[in-house]
């Protein structure tokens, strides 16, 4: 039941609707149907989903340092995920060395140095 | 060498290729008691394998340094999440983690370098004798062989316990359960029956897997112990999951022996497979689903607790000729409590399987070894794979065991009984001293013949059932020294023919003027 409510709250908020109003008549509905003392946690879980809407509908991109260069590479990563070649958010993770990591919704392109160089790492390790 | 090394490292590195393969992935949104919840991988299947991305946001050095994968196993597919149970340290992973699809269903790698070896419930070697040299993947659930598939049960396994053998045989491809109360015996019969294989020529000898399920460790390793000793170690594979381990771990055990003996099946050879025990299977199951927050039943125990039990035991079976004739026979162990077989797990896995051998707590304080209650204990399919040459011995022993059993009731309210009554119930106790047999030492099946016909014929006639033991050992060792040939014509042959019948007559009655100091004390 409290998923619902942050669902519906959340759908409400992103969908433009005003935002006090949304906010007032869903903790007035909670009053009336004696659910008030769920408000706090509703409002914590909304803020978890609207975070997470945000993050699968935008997609990521994880480089090692700032000057990121769109290369062929990247592109075809980002078609292969299904998302736009040219509206990301470009994350920095020095550990991955070099490469990028590509994240959409529930798929991720790993194209990261590290990545390469531990699973040879195991490949030779194996042998 | 370290130059070879360095040239081949090089190598690997100017070959390397990072491929920009999509993978799915999800996010760990909690976990808890070896349980993690995860949002995302909306395209996962049931009982596949994910992988933990337990390196993320950690350096290249530590990393590599904790180079360990975590795998987890898909049971649950829920509206927005899956839950997957983890195989491993659970206390590892943590909110926010990345998991991997690995788009392969639990498997686990054999080939013939298992034999001999211990192994966990993922089928990695934990007797540190190195790495096992693998060919093969095979799947941990599986659709059982199909009834066009077999064939009928037709050749015996023997287990060397004379009791079993002669009344309760059991064929390769059955499956028979060994139930009774702690300590009644139970994991000494399977294990007795591991031992007694290597009686059998080496073309005909199975494959045995002991699976230990929620072991005590030290007794996962006393029974390692006693296989080596025995030699039986040679041809046995152990899959040790202890009472330690996370209840998935637990539960995955026996499917993981019964993958290993299907590989091994299907290339025509025949296995023995020892689930010890099945109650704590059920219990680990039960915890298992109560954390998936499953519904629970009868005893808490998840809905499907029989079809769990029932697609495993399934999965023992006879092949035909045509899928090369191997064979999978099944021994479940249940420990029931205060001997009560209709509690729930019990009666489930009674009416999966092929027969029981039913241990009794009383028979076992009176000494009576292995305390086999004849009565209740029964093979159903096991009597057309028995040999002519025990079928022909043992149709006796059952009549004989049953009428004494009814006099010796009767026994306790009448003193006086008439001459024929007190030779019956003699000729009972001198059975039941027949089929008492001590812990480890199996019988082959030509010496159990031999002991069986000479019971039946009149080798104790004369003498106390407290003897029975003495002249039975004398005699077999008087066979095996002076008429091995009998020995040897019932093994090749399996069969009690008029000329064997008349050479056993013959040292039987050698046998007895040779010892007259074992005859002549009852008067």
């Amino acid at each position: 039941m409290k998923q619902a409510y942050i669902n519906a709250l959340a759908d409400a908020l992103l969908s433009k609707t005003e935002f006090e109003s949304a906010l007032r008549n869903t903790h007035d509905l909670l009053l009336k149907k004696g659910h008030g003392r769920l408000w706090p946690a509703i409002l914590r879980g909304v803020i978890k989903e609207i975070e997470k809407r945000n993050r699968q509908n935008t997609p990521q991109v994880i480089v090692s340092t700032d000057d990121l260069k769109q290369n062929e590479a990247l592109i075809k990563a980002l078609k292969e995920v299904g998302a736009a070649t040219t509206d990301y958010n470009t994350l920095v993770d020095s550990t991955i060395i070099g490469g990028f990591i590509v994240r959409y919704r529930d798929l991720m392109v790993d194209a990261s140095y590290k990545r390469a160089l531990t699973d040879l790492y195991r490949k030779i390790i194996k042998s | 060498m370290s130059t070879t090394i360095i040239d081949r490292i090089k190598k690997e590195i100017e070959g390397l290729k990072i491929d920009a393969i999509p993978e799915e992935v999800g996010v760990v949104i909690s976990v808890g008691d070896g349980i993690a919840e995860i949002e995302g991988l909306s395209r996962a299947q049931m009982m596949e394998m994910v992988v933990f991305e337990a390196g993320e946001g950690a350096p290249l050095e530590k990393t590599v340094a904790n180079d360990k994968s975590l795998f987890g196993l898909i049971l649950n597919l829920e509206e927005d999440t899956v839950k997957v149970v983890v195989l491993g340290e659970s206390n590892l992973v943590k909110e926010g983690m990345r998991v991997r699809r690995t788009n392969r269903l639990l498997s686990v790698p054999v080939g013939p370098a298992i034999v001999g070896r211990v192994v966990n419930a993922l089928g990695e070697m934990i007797d540190g004798k190195g790495e096992i040299k693998t060919d093969r993947d095979m799947p941990i659930e599986r659709v059982a062989y199909g009834v066009m598939d077999r064939s009928s049960v037709n050749e015996p396994i023997h287990t060397g316990i004379k009791a079993i053998d002669s009344m309760i045989p059991i064929g390769r491809g059955q499956r028979e359960l060994i139930i009774g109360d702690r300590g009644t015996g139970k994991t000494t019969i399977a294990i007795d029956t591991i031992i007694n294989q290597k009686y059998e020529p080496k073309e005909k000898r199975p494959i045995c897997i002991y699976v230990a399920i929620g072991q005590k460790r030290s007794k996962t390793a006393s029974i390692m112990a006693k296989l080596e000793e025995a030699g039986a170690l040679e041809y046995t594979t152990i899959v040790a999951t202890s009472a330690a381990e996370a209840s998935p771990l637990l539960f995955l055990a026996p499917f993981t022996g019964v993958a290993i003996g299907e590989y091994f099946m299907e290339q025509g050879k025949d296995v023995v497979i020892v689930f010890d025990d099945l109650s704590k299977h059920a219990v680990a199951y039960r915890q298992m689903s109560l954390l998936l927050r499953r519904p629970p039943g009868r005893e808490a125990y998840p809905g499907d607790i029989f079809y769990l039990h029932s697609r495993l035991l399934e999965r023992s079976a006879k092949l035909s000729k045509e899928l090369g004739g191997g064979s999978i026979t099944a021994l479940p162990i249940i420990e029931t409590q205060e001997g009560d077989v209709s509690a729930y797990i019990p009666t489930n896995v009674i009416s999966i399987t092929d027969g029981q051998i039913f241990l009794e707590t009383d028979l076992f304080n009176k000494g009576i070894r292995p305390a086999l209650n004849v009565g209740i204990s029964v093979s159903r399919v096991g009597s057309s794979a028995q040999t002519k040459a025990m079928k022909k011995v043992a149709g006796k022993i059952r009549l004989e065991l049953a009428q004494f059993r009814e006099l010796e009731a009767f026994m306790q309210f009448a003193s006086d009984l008439d001459e024929d009554t007190k030779k019956r119930i003699d000729s009972g106790r001198k059975y039941v001293e027949l089929l008492k047999q001590k812990q480890n030492n199996p019988m082959p099946f030509y010496q159990q013949v031999v002991s069986i016909y000479a019971a039946n014929n009149g080798l104790f006639e004369g003498t106390t059932p407290n003897m029975v033991s003495q002249i039975e050992t004398q005699f077999l060792s008087f066979i095996a020294r002076d008429r091995a040939d009998i020995l040897t014509t019932i093994e090749t042959g399996c069969e009690l023919t008029d000329e064997v019948v008349a050479k056993l007559n013959q040292a039987m009655a050698d046998f007895r003027e040779a010892n007259s100091q074992f005859y002549g004390l009852v008067k």
